[in-house]
């Protein structure tokens, strides 16, 4: 019983040390560290977002969609993701993560408190176990509000 | 690593993020007792990317700098440091702990001015071991945005 406390505990501390890992690399531009926190097929469920529109989840590469991140993220002179891991359970090399979400986003030339695209939600994420550790085997957002939101298609990501 | 090793690390990581939150709990409810038992009696500090200048010096003791950031604090009647994203790396009884954090701030009196100053970015903390626990031996703020300075 007590290693598989241990194990447990390391494995709860690992998932949400990929979620943080995966808000702060967006924030610092490491796009490296972004792609270690996704397997290399990912699927990708926006239905609960505003571009998502309730279509159904689709796969890609992570090559693809950290391209995708990285093509939305540079429009903004700062963007903070604001990661907090609730609720963590582990079912074998399995893992579903709920995740609460607060990302601010700053459009470049600007400190109007009114130009910031705030959205708020959070991530049900499944993480799988993986030779170099826990990854994002499928991203999962929903989006439950948003201020100031910027014109739709150039925060859209190309889900094709 | 053998049990102990992992059981020690979590300890570490734990303790430290607990650190962090003590920190900002205290920050928030002016509770400069505890504020200083966080800090080692020594301390350096560094503030970058902000408008705002504290006037924090960069090598002095703890008991200054609380006293230095409570009185620059004294003109909000309300602060709230929301903390996430630790990251930490563990080098045997030393430690760096980056931390995101949101901090807003109320004036107490706005005037015509804007009566929230809000900034986000994150803490970049030396953090030690002592025999009183782990504590922070630098204290640094990396501002990335602000708004209603």
């Amino acid at each position: 019983m007590a290693d598989e406390q241990l194990q447990n505990l390391m494995d709860r501390d690992a998932i949400g040390e990929v979620m943080h890992r995966y808000g702060t690399s967006i924030d610092t531009r490491d796009w490296t560290a972004l792609r270690s926190c996704f397997t290399d097929e990912i699927e990708i469920d926006s239905s609960e977002t505003p571009f998502g529109r309730g279509g159904p989840p689709l796969r890609m590469s992570g090559d693809k969609w950290l391209d995708q991140i990285r093509r939305i993220v540079t429009k903004f002179a700062a963007t903070q993701h604001m990661i907090s891991p609730y609720r963590i359970e582990i079912d074998g090399n399995r893992a579903i993560c709920l995740s609460y979400l607060q990302a601010r986003h700053f459009p470049p030339n600007s400190t109007d408190p009114h130009s910031v695209w705030t959205i708020g939600g959070y991530y049900t994420n499944t993480m799988l176990r993986t030779q170099q550790g826990w990854k994002i085997l499928v991203w999962k957002l929903t989006q439950t509000w948003q201020e100031n939101p910027p014109n739709p298609k150039s925060v859209t990501p190309d889900l094709e | 690593m053998t049990d102990e090793q992992k059981l020690q690390e979590l300890s570490d990581r734990a303790q430290i993020i607990e650190l962090m939150h003590r920190y900002a709990t205290a920050v928030d409810s002016k509770d400069w007792t505890t504020l200083r038992s966080l800090f080692t009696d020594e301390i350096g500090s560094e503030m970058i990317g902000l408008q705002a200048d504290l006037g924090l010096p960069v090598n002095t003791t703890a008991d200054r700098w609380v006293d230095v950031i409570s009185r620059g604090l004294a003109r909000y009647s309300v602060t709230q440091h929301s903390m996430s994203n630790h990251r930490i790396d563990l080098k045997g009884d030393g430690a760096t702990c980056t931390v995101y954090v949101v901090a807003h701030h109320f004036l107490r009196d706005p005037g015509d001015g804007p009566s929230i100053y809000s900034v986000g970015g994150y803490y970049n903390n030396t953090i030690v071991r002592t025999s009183g626990g782990w504590k922070i031996g630098k204290w640094k703020l990396v501002g990335t945005w602000e708004t209603g300075a």
